[in-house]
């Protein structure tokens, strides 16, 4: 099953934050395959290009826009953006939280399936309140296989994650790359090569 | 000249000339000549006496508050679809000067409602839909000191405001039936068409006066506002600069 | 549709907190009222209407008032907004939860707080009624309210002196349906403007409610 062609354009775009520019002039695509990370210290404005690429925030300057494919495609439906938080209900266990997201999302994976492959197998009837820090990670994880979106636009997914969950993570994003989707992953440890076309973005002290 | 003025710069160098001739010239003119044909060159009303005169100062500044909505509306509705940031200064202008000619409204009537009614308030429908005014007034204004970052204030506000104006008629509408329920209308309205015009020519003279005061302070309003955001974003060197590298 | 429903329900379930103090106020409001009135049985019965009303309206106004906030702060909010589920459909789904979670338990204490208050029987379902009638228009603009507040953390007071001009109609029209209230009122003038209140609060509160959660989320830099 392969998800469908997209392309995100960034062309030329500048962004502040409050009264301070962030950055200026900044391009680059990211299409079926891409993995690009977005590396710089905090506050240099990672979290703003996610909100860019996620239609949440309108550039200053520059154009952010949408190659398709397909005519009746919807740029909204394409992404799946995890921000530094976590939005999950406390009151409600895991699996009630992925129901409600797959029937949000209309997706047709199969619960347990993503369950396992983020390791939460076991959690099905914790209330997420009760998950661990690195848990609730897990579960976003989860979140963004239901999904089933091309792209994925990620905030600090990885941290806060043990060592075999990071190793997960990866294999779970390269299988998304291989099936044609793309990342755009903001994070302050390593991000490993994957794909042949995998950048680095990095944000630095003009 | 709309487009003209949606300039920021434009508009301060219009504002420049503009100002000092609305808030010097026509304002002062106006009011003084107002001031001189309704304390002077009209007749005391026959039951009331003296005491008529109060609305030349009342009924304009009513006038003004929803004249100041309307305009509030327009500039919403701009800011709203355009996102440009002088309709944001300018509704907000209006807001403040509409919510000071609301209390004008409610504070002449007051004084002149304990000569004529014997009380200094009296629950009617005009009364109370005029309080309800300056309460949705005092919200909008609220909203703008309240919600940070700016951009985002103005949109909320706009939203409120444009609400408002739908539901102003009806609250209007709904107040007046409610006292009408409770209390028949007791008070024929002066400023009605049948007014002698001794009476009328005084009344729009203020109308007026107050018009132009309206044009003047909404106009400061608004160039205090384009200068702030002016004096707050200087910086237009990023903090960060890009670089693309294979991994 | 369902789904946000459902989890509206399960949450409200799960934490009793998110309702249970609407309707503990609502009786203390009136119990209050009595106090400060004084506890004489025409002037109390004379007030009633009135009373339910506005102990209604505050019940409703300070436990609504926060209603987007949590989701909008934990980022749950733009989620939805993501999801690629209509937001007709979202907003249409969170009116009816708040009706039935914050209106259902006072529209069933309502009867009995009448009774307290000595209406009769015929009388304390009249106020029942139309508070049913006018609930569309109550939910709709409390709801916008909330999302033009939900990202300030303080929102309370303001929120009060924001919603209240809007409902100040539907506060006429439901005390008087209420006062005039007998079995051939289902047709009543003020049955009729309440109706036309709900239609209006619709037409111009789920798109303003729409913007004001969008303009929360979005942000121009």
């Amino acid at each position: 099953m392969t998800l469908p062609d997209h392309r995100l354009c960034f062309r030329n775009v500048a962004a502040r934050r409050g009264n301070s520019l962030l950055f200026a002039g900044l391009n680059f695509d990211l299409t079926g395959g891409d993995l690009i990370w977005l590396q710089g210290p905090n506050g240099s404005g990672k979290t703003t290009i996610l909100r860019l690429a996620a239609g949440f925030l309108v550039p200053e300057k520059g154009e952010v826009f949408w190659k398709l494919e397909a005519q009746d495609a919807v740029p909204e439906e394409l992404v799946a953006y995890q921000g530094h938080q976590d939005p999950l209900d406390t009151e409600l266990t895991v699996s009630q939280t992925l129901n409600f997201w797959t029937d949000m999302y209309n997706s047709q994976m199969d619960i347990a399936k993503c369950l396992t492959l983020a390791g939460l197998a076991n959690k099905q009837t914790v209330a997420c309140g009760k998950l661990s820090a690195g848990q609730k990670r897990r579960l976003v994880l989860a979140r963004l296989l239901i999904s089933n979106r091309p792209v994925w636009l990620l905030d600090e997914t990885a941290t806060m994650i043990d060592s075999g969950g990071e190793h997960l993570f990866h294999s779970i994003l390269s299988d998304h790359l291989k099936r044609g989707g793309s990342a755009l992953l903001a994070a302050h440890r390593p991000v490993q090569k994957i794909g042949a076309t995998a950048s680095r973005l990095v944000l630095g002290a003009a | 000249m709309i487009n003209y003025l949606a300039n920021p710069s434009n508009f301060l160098r219009f504002q420049r000339i503009a100002t000092p001739v609305i808030g010097l010239v026509i304002f002062l003119t106006s009011l003084a000549l107002g001031l001189w044909l309704s304390l002077y060159a009209s007749p005391a009303d026959e039951t009331q006496g003296e005491v008529v005169r109060i609305m030349y100062v009342h009924v304009p500044a009513a006038w003004g508050s929803m004249m100041a909505y309307t305009a509030l509306t327009i500039a919403s509705i701009t800011s709203f679809v355009w996102r440009h940031r002088l309709a944001d200064s300018a509704a907000r202008a209006f807001a403040k000067v509409g919510i000071v000619f609301a209390f004008l409204a409610l504070a002449t009537g007051s004084i002149w409602g304990k000569p004529t009614w014997g009380t200094w308030w009296q629950w009617d429908g005009r009364t109370t839909s005029m309080l309800v005014f300056f309460f949705i007034y005092a919200a909008y204004l609220l909203i703008w000191s309240m919600v940070k970052p700016w951009n985002r204030a103005a949109r909320l506000a706009a939203i409120l405001a444009m609400v408002g104006s739908i539901n102003i008629p009806i609250i209007k509408f709904s107040v007046e039936w409610w006292s009408s329920l409770h209390q028949p209308a007791t008070l024929s309205y002066i400023g009605a068409p049948g007014m002698p015009s001794e009476l009328l020519r005084p009344l729009l003279m203020m109308a007026w006066a107050y018009a132009s005061l309206f044009a003047w302070a909404s106009l400061m309003f608004i160039k205090a506002d384009v200068m702030a955001l002016r004096a707050r974003r200087q910086s237009s060197r990023p903090i960060s600069s890009v670089t693309i590298k294979k991994l | 549709m369902d789904a946000l429903i459902a989890r509206d329900l399960r949450l409200a379930g799960a934490d009793l907190s998110s309702w249970l103090p609407g309707l503990l106020f609502f009786v203390f409001f009136i119990m209050v009222s009595v106090i400060a009135i004084g506890p004489e049985a025409r002037i109390l019965r004379d007030m009633a209407g009135g009373l339910i009303w506005l102990a209604l309206l505050f019940s409703l106004i300070l436990k609504v008032s926060d209603l987007f906030q949590r989701d909008m702060m934990t980022g749950m909010t733009e989620q939805i907004f993501l999801s690629g589920q209509s937001k007709l459909q979202f907003v249409i789904a969170k009116a009816v939860s708040v009706f039935l979670i914050h209106l259902i338990p006072l529209l069933i204490i309502i009867p009995i707080v009448g009774f307290v208050l000595g209406l009769e029987a015929q009388q304390g379902w009249a106020m029942t009624l139309s508070v049913l009638v006018a609930a569309p228009a109550l939910i709709f603009y409390v709801l916008m309210t909330a999302a033009i507040l939900s990202r300030q953390r303080t929102g309370g007071f303001i929120a009060v002196i924001m919603v209240l001009p809007f409902l100040i109609p539907i506060l006429i029209f439901g005390v008087a349906a209420a006062e005039s209230a007998d079995s051939s009122s289902l047709y009543s003038v003020e049955i009729k403007a309440l109706l036309g209140l709900n239609l209006i609060s619709m037409s111009v509160g789920i798109p303003a409610i729409v913007a004001a959660l969008k303009a929360n989320i979005h942000q121009v830099t």
